[in-house]
């Protein structure tokens, strides 16, 4: 039995509309994530897949709930406790979009060393030149690219330096949020490969939270399936795309478009 | 019968302070009354490009050249600038990628199409008519509350909603082409179905020539009827769309479908395109621009113009050693 890496227990998030309303955005949701694994989280826009993230990743407060990681209850400690947790740092995110999660005016290398300077030891922080480099060059950053600004980057670049950034500090895990969907495909093909090295090389596990379900269908491990906040459906990737069981699931697999598989009938030529 | 776009010898040139750039070269397309035609390729291979070319939105430092950017047999490059607002918006309409940023943040959405009914319609309308017009194409479309909707702001609506509003504002004016550039890649998959089967049946049903630009080939597969290939600005495989994403001849079509995740097994088959676009503002190019990242490159493909091979009557092919 593998290590249990991190649980999540009856997550419920509310947000407040105004006027005593509430949206309940995350609805008693629970999963544990074993060490290694890829548990891909799906669902379409709206069903609560980033909110839940964030929770894990602490970025946000739940409700309700707990997140065990490392024998701690994450969910119980105060943002300034967290801030100051050793788990802060074996958790990191990377989010959909670069250009506007990476600071504007900072160049790639001061990014990059950012989470050195705020949560690394001493000794990491006399050599984070040396740090920074490295990280970068597993996520695939050419070095000569360290000191552009993230509007000189392309798109692909931006994904490796936020990625670069996220391993800077050897976290445990990673919380990846449409980490690809604004590249093209061929461009995502070289970010994933990167991951499933990193994730060999460093010992990483993964959450990945997407809409893509062709991609998720071929990375992942596991697959939640989330609805209007609530999981849906829970389950190995393969059996869950060969026989799904919950009709959300099976409508979500139905609209993915396959390759020579028509949707409307041809429009006859003429000629 | 001619076809409602024709495209022949489309070469497309920006003059900007870092040099001239070879946008395009020599493309040639055509989509018939009905019909959906795929613009495809990676980021920066032109697709947009040419869709603006279209509609002439690609600013005053483009040069460009063609034999002809003909609709419904008409050539529209001898037209004024002024001559040809009675063509963009009204005969032909575009759908951006975006669709929450093409619509105005500071204006309802209703107020929005009214206008754009107002500016576009061939005759003179009163406000309370082209609103009545609007509500009536919210309505087909299948919005639902579309009363509702029209008083809404776009940072109200979903993209999704947002962008069938902006397909909405494209059929308004009953188009005889819709240019749609990455109408559905905000989207998620469910939403996306929606929205493809709204463009479809305005392609279908009223017979509108639908030119799709989108680097998603399981979705260009599965609506489209032909599909183009372009790379770097050239284009390099026109066939039923069936043909060339399950069977593509060109050495680019197949390193595009390898790197897609689309009936692959595992992460490990996903193979990521070799080498780069070439910087398209070199003056040595290579006659096959894709020739730098072939793995069947000969001499003749950098330095002779590249033949057509037809392995159909319908498909074409640039290349001197296509796939069998």
């Amino acid at each position: 039995m593998t290590e249990i890496l991190l649980e999540a227990g009856a997550i419920v998030k509310d947000f407040p509309l105004g006027r005593g309303k509430h949206l309940r955005a995350v609805d008693h949701v629970s999963f544990k994530l074993r060490r290694g694994e890829i548990l891909g989280v799906v669902g379409e826009s709206g069903s609560g897949k980033s909110t839940l993230a964030r929770i894990v990743a602490r970025l946000l407060p739940q409700t309700e709930g707990s997140v065990w990681f490392d024998k701690a209850n994450l969910a119980s400690y105060s943002g300034a406790r967290f801030a100051r947790a050793e788990a802060r740092r074996d958790i990191q995110m990377v989010f959909q979009d670069p250009l506007a999660s990476l600071n504007p005016r900072w160049p790639a290398a001061k990014i990059i060393a950012d989470p050195i300077r705020r949560l690394g030891t001493p000794k990491e922080r006399d050599k984070v030149k040396a740090l920074v480099e490295e990280a970068a060059e597993r996520a695939g950053l050419p070095l000569g690219l360290l000191n552009s600004f993230p509007h000189q980057l392309s798109g692909g670049q931006r994904a490796r330096v936020d990625i670069a950034r996220a391993i800077v500090l050897r976290p445990k895990l990673l919380i990846l949020d449409e980490p690809t969907s604004a590249l093209d495909a061929s461009l995502q093909a070289h970010v994933i490969q990167t991951l499933m090295q990193l994730r060999a090389d460093l010992d990483l596990t993964y959450i990945f939270v997407t809409h893509d379900l062709n991609l998720v269908r071929l990375i992942s491990d596991r697959i939640l399936v989330m609805q209007k906040g609530a999981l849906v459906e829970e389950g190995p990737a393969a059996s869950l795309f060969a026989s799904p069981r919950e009709a959300y699931t099976r409508e979500l697999i139905a609209a993915i478009p396959q390759l020579g598989q028509r949707r409307v009938e041809r429009a006859g030529r003429e000629h | 019968m001619t076809a409602m776009l024709e495209i022949d010898n489309l070469t497309l040139e920006f003059e900007t302070p870092a040099g001239r750039v070879h946008a395009l070269d020599n493309v040639g397309l055509s989509v018939d009354r009905g019909e959906c035609v795929a613009l495809v390729g990676e980021s920066g291979s032109g697709k947009s490009i040419t869709g603006m070319a279209i509609m002439r939105l690609n600013g005053p430092n483009a040069r460009i050249r063609a034999s002809r950017i003909a609709l419904d047999g008409t050539d529209l490059q001898g037209l004024t600038d002024k001559a040809f607002q009675t063509i963009r918006g009204r005969r032909v309409a575009m759908i951006f990628q975006n669709a929450k940023s093409a619509l105005n943040p500071l204006r309802k959405v209703g107020d929005t199409l009214t206008d754009i009914l107002r500016a576009h319609a061939p005759e003179r309308l009163s406000r309370r008519d082209a609103r009545a017009r609007v509500l009536d194409m919210l309505e087909m479309i299948g919005i639902r509350e579309a009363e509702d909707r029209m008083y809404a702001y776009p940072a109200e609506l979903s993209g999704g909603m947002c962008q069938r509003i902006m397909i909405a504002a494209a059929l308004l004016c009953e188009p005889e082409l819709i240019i749609a550039d990455e109408p559905t890649s905000a989207l998620d998959v469910t939403t996306q179905v929606k929205v493809m089967d709204l463009l479809m049946s305005a392609c279908r049903e009223r017979g509108v020539a639908v030119l799709f630009i989108t680097h998603d080939l399981a979705l260009a597969s599965a609506y489209c009827d032909r599909a183009v290939v372009m790379h770097a600005g050239q284009m390099l495989e026109d066939g039923p769309a069936e043909e060339v994403f399950v069977h593509p001849r060109h050495p680019y079509s197949r390193m595009l479908l390898d790197s897609m995740p689309y009936g692959k097994e595992s992460a490990a088959d996903l193979k990521p395109m070799g080498g780069n676009l070439p910087d398209l503002r070199r003056d040595d190019l290579p006659a096959c621009r894709f020739a730098e990242r072939c793995s069947r490159v000969q001499d003749c493909c950098r330095t002779q113009s590249i033949p057509e091979a037809r392995p159909s009557e319908a498909h074409a092919v640039r290349c001197f050693f296509p796939h069998d």
